[in-house]
């Protein structure tokens, strides 16, 4: 199995392999992970036998890493345990992580990152305060995402202090100091937007991040809630910080490093370890280019639990295959939000 | 106070806070009303897609109001039964045509009514509400206005006391958080509250009739059994949740099964993706936790996890759906150990009435009606096991 999954750490570029080329290779890796899961991960085991049905048509709800520990080691083995966000009342995912799938995590991510920003490590800028991946609170999704895309990094700068509140020397200095050399900068999107853009523009103030290459994640609920869209906030944010290259990405704690990347054309991108279907829940049938149903994700990283074929609560649409005019190859997509939850049905609830 | 009026159309707080006056069980003018209210919903042609509305027109068209008439004087010969007074209905958040049931009960009965709605309440609550007001404009009904007053608000525990203290009797539906916390609400020592609390529902079928069913049977049945089922994404208290064969065969079950899938197909149950995402994520759960079998099914507004019965029993409150557990048994009597006041409706199909009658006079635990499939939803007067026009009238007696 790990032959196969060396293969693609070894692709020159995670866009370079054609859909239908990287299917072959892709299922042959998750028919192995089928199996090992099948035999390592008890809880996955008995899905399987009870469904009764060929491996490869079953992916497991995300939510169901909220209410039980998946795992397909033993509980010696695991290296770090990741959460998704939520606030105190949500269950949140946990996530089993051992040796070898945090390597592969890490791998992936470099070839990924790698690819916008070559191989040398940029001053990096982050959106954020810096006890965001201390602080127990917030040691989640938005630590856990610093943390994945830190070692890109060098001359790390919080642009933030404790407050949430702009920390003008410290952009200031960072911003003369590397001017003109290309630079990196990383927050999640409601935080760029809110915290960062603006409050820049509340104060009247622009600063010079010309050269830099802008990452946000992180999905865009709040943003929707002050409709705000993805043109708005690449728009406003060229303005206000001079930043041209923005690039959001779709990604999951359930799924770290394998994650989606917009290109220049505005698209988000399956790179060569991971796939994106998009389904209708009714029949799990996989829906034709340009229908709008539920995402399913599929990664040939997670050996240590059992997400190799995920089903999640996103909305999106295929665009196409292989002929998205950034040049990359694969899948490309957009992501709509969430589902709507259903409304409470039955006579159990008067007090509404 | 933040109240909505609904109905009547011109309303306000004192109105709604003052006890009214009671009318004598089924006095004409009311009947009258009750019959314009079925016809006008029967006729209404932008209703006819609302089935649920049209179920419940039929169910007070005149003649079963007639009926339900003659059987109260029968019960009633020789004695004098009077209105309770003022009636105060919590209805439940969204089987949204449940309340008009036990409110027009109270209106036949002669009490004058005031209905608190959820801040939830759907489309069909909307449509009952203009149709109300447009039966109650009419002249000859006017003086009804103050039986009927219908109104929402958030919860708000001043304004349900207010109501409460006017109250003789208070409906309450609800789940039992819900109903505790308004139980608490005190009412007059001399009310008294009914209490339809979350019930469950299950079906018994005779496998070895439903084997050899011809196909025309098979498929009414299959019709009936969506329609106990699927109304209100099967989450009314007597839709059934989990399906009980007596001496089920394979061959009958299939059958059975793909009767439902074929008539589901042309089926508007306006289940969403959440819903099926829902339901995944249950019975995964429950295959994790407990020995299940999915049927296979054509596609997922169906699922069907075959268990043993201790299992089905213990997993009923699940989401709906269109999700059945299914189990076997060959003797009706293995039931009765997991019987409790959980259980409201058995609907069945393959049982001669007498046996049931017999089962059930064994002083069963739990269980409020039995019925054929198809009848699941079908109000009754007599409803969780209370008698409504029992409960609110009131029998004076003279020695």
């Amino acid at each position: 199995m790990m032959q196969h999954i060396d293969f693609f750490f070894s692709l020159e570029s995670p866009y370079c392999l054609a859909q239908a080329e990287k299917r072959i290779l892709l299922d042959s890796c998750l028919k192995n992970l089928d199996n090992y899961h099948y035999h390592k991960c008890m809880p996955y085991k008995r899905i399987v036998d009870a469904l009764n049905g060929p491996l490869s048509e079953i992916y497991l709800p995300v939510r169901l890493f909220k209410d039980f520990e998946l795992m397909s080691i033993s509980s010696e083995q695991i290296l770090k345990t990741l959460m998704s966000s939520g606030t105190t009342s949500q269950k949140v995912s946990r996530i089993f992580i051992d040796k070898i799938t945090a390597t592969n995590q890490t791998k992936a991510l470099v070839k990924i990152i790698q690819h916008y920003l070559g191989k040398a490590r940029l001053p990096m800028l982050i959106i954020d305060h810096p006890d965001v991946i201390h602080n127990r609170a917030s040691f989640s999704a938005r630590g856990a995402g610093i943390r994945g895309l830190w070692t890109f990094g060098r001359n790390h700068t919080y642009a933030l202090d404790h407050e949430m509140k702009i920390n003008h020397e410290a952009i200031d200095e960072f911003c003369e100091k590397f001017k003109h050399q290309n630079k990196i900068v990383f927050g999640f999107t409601f935080m760029v937007w809110k915290y960062f853009v603006q409050s820049l523009e509340a104060m009247g103030k622009r600063i010079d991040l010309l050269d830099s290459i802008l990452f946000h994640s992180g999905g865009w609920k709040k943003l929707q809630q002050e409709a705000v869209d993805n043109d708005t906030f690449k728009s406003k944010t060229t303005l206000i910080t001079g930043i041209k290259h923005i690039h959001n990405f779709y990604g999951m704690v359930e799924q770290v490093g394998a994650i989606y990347i917009e290109c220049e054309k505005g698209y988000l991108h399956a790179p060569a370890f991971s796939d994106i279907k998009v389904i209708e829940p009714a029949t799990m049938n996989e829906l034709p280019c340009h229908q709008t149903g539920v995402i399913a994700v599929e990664s040939i990283l997670p050996l240590s639990y059992p997400g190799h074929r995920l089903l999640t609560e996103d909305i999106g649409t295929i665009i196409g295959e292989d002929d998205c005019q950034c040049g990359k190859k694969g899948k490309y997509f957009l992501i709509h939000g969430r589902l709507k939850q259903a409304e409470t049905r039955g006579c159990s609830d008067t007090m509404h | 106070m933040d109240i909505q009026y609904f109905v009547p159309k011109q309303s306000d707080h004192k109105h709604l806070f003052t006890k009214t006056n009671t009318l004598l069980p089924f006095s004409r003018s009311v009947v009258e009303f009750v019959n314009q209210f079925s016809s006008t919903i029967v006729t209404d042609p932008a209703l006819k897609t609302y089935k649920e509305l049209v179920a419940l027109g039929f169910w007070m068209r005149k003649s079963a109001i007639q009926n339900y008439q003659k059987t109260f004087d029968i019960k009633n010969k020789g004695k004098i039964k009077l209105a309770r007074g003022t009636v105060f209905h919590i209805a439940p958040a969204n089987v949204d045509t449940i309340f008009i049931y036990s409110l027009f009960i109270s209106l036949l009965m002669g009490n004058s009514n005031i209905v608190r709605l959820s801040t939830q309440a759907g489309q069909q609550t909307e449509l009952l509400i203009h149709v109300l007001n447009d039966v109650l404009d009419e002249r000859r009904f006017a003086h009804l206005q103050d039986q009927v007053q219908i109104v929402s608000f958030e919860h708000n525990t001043e304004i349900l006391e207010k109501i409460s203290a006017i109250s003789d009797a208070r409906v309450i539906w609800g789940g039992d958080d819900s109903i505790e916390r308004i139980s608490r609400i005190p009412i007059s020592p001399k009310a008294i509250d009914i209490k339809f609390a979350n019930k469950l529902s299950f079906t018994i079928l005779n496998g070895k009739q439903i084997e050899s069913l011809p196909e025309k049977e098979m498929d009414s049945l299959a019709i009936k059994f969506l329609n106990d089922s699927y109304s209100f994404a099967q989450m009314a208290c007597s839709s059934p949740r989990f399906v009980i064969w007596m001496n089920g065969t394979e061959v009958g079950q299939k059958r059975f099964w793909c009767a439902i899938e074929k008539r589901l197909d042309s089926y508007e149950h306006q289940l969403t993706d959440s819903d099926i995402i829902n339901k995944m994520v249950y019975s995964y759960s429950l295959a994790i936790e407990k020995k299940i079998r999915f049927r296979s099914t054509r596609s997922n507004y169906l699922t069907i996890l075959r268990t043993d019965l201790k299992t089905a029993f213990q997993s009923y409150s699940h989401c709906g759906s269109g999700l059945f557990l299914e189990s076997n048994i060959d003797n009706l009597d293995s039931l009765l150990p997991f019987l409790n006041r959980d259980f409201q409706t058995v609907s069945y199909y393959g049982f001669e009435r007498n046996v049931l009658i017999d089962w059930v006079s064994n002083n069963l635990n739990g269980i409020d009606r039995i019925v054929p499939v198809g009848q699941a939803l079908d109000f009754y007067p007599v409803w969780d096991g209370f008698d409504l026009s029992e409960m609110l009238t009131r029998e004076v007696t003279v020695l």
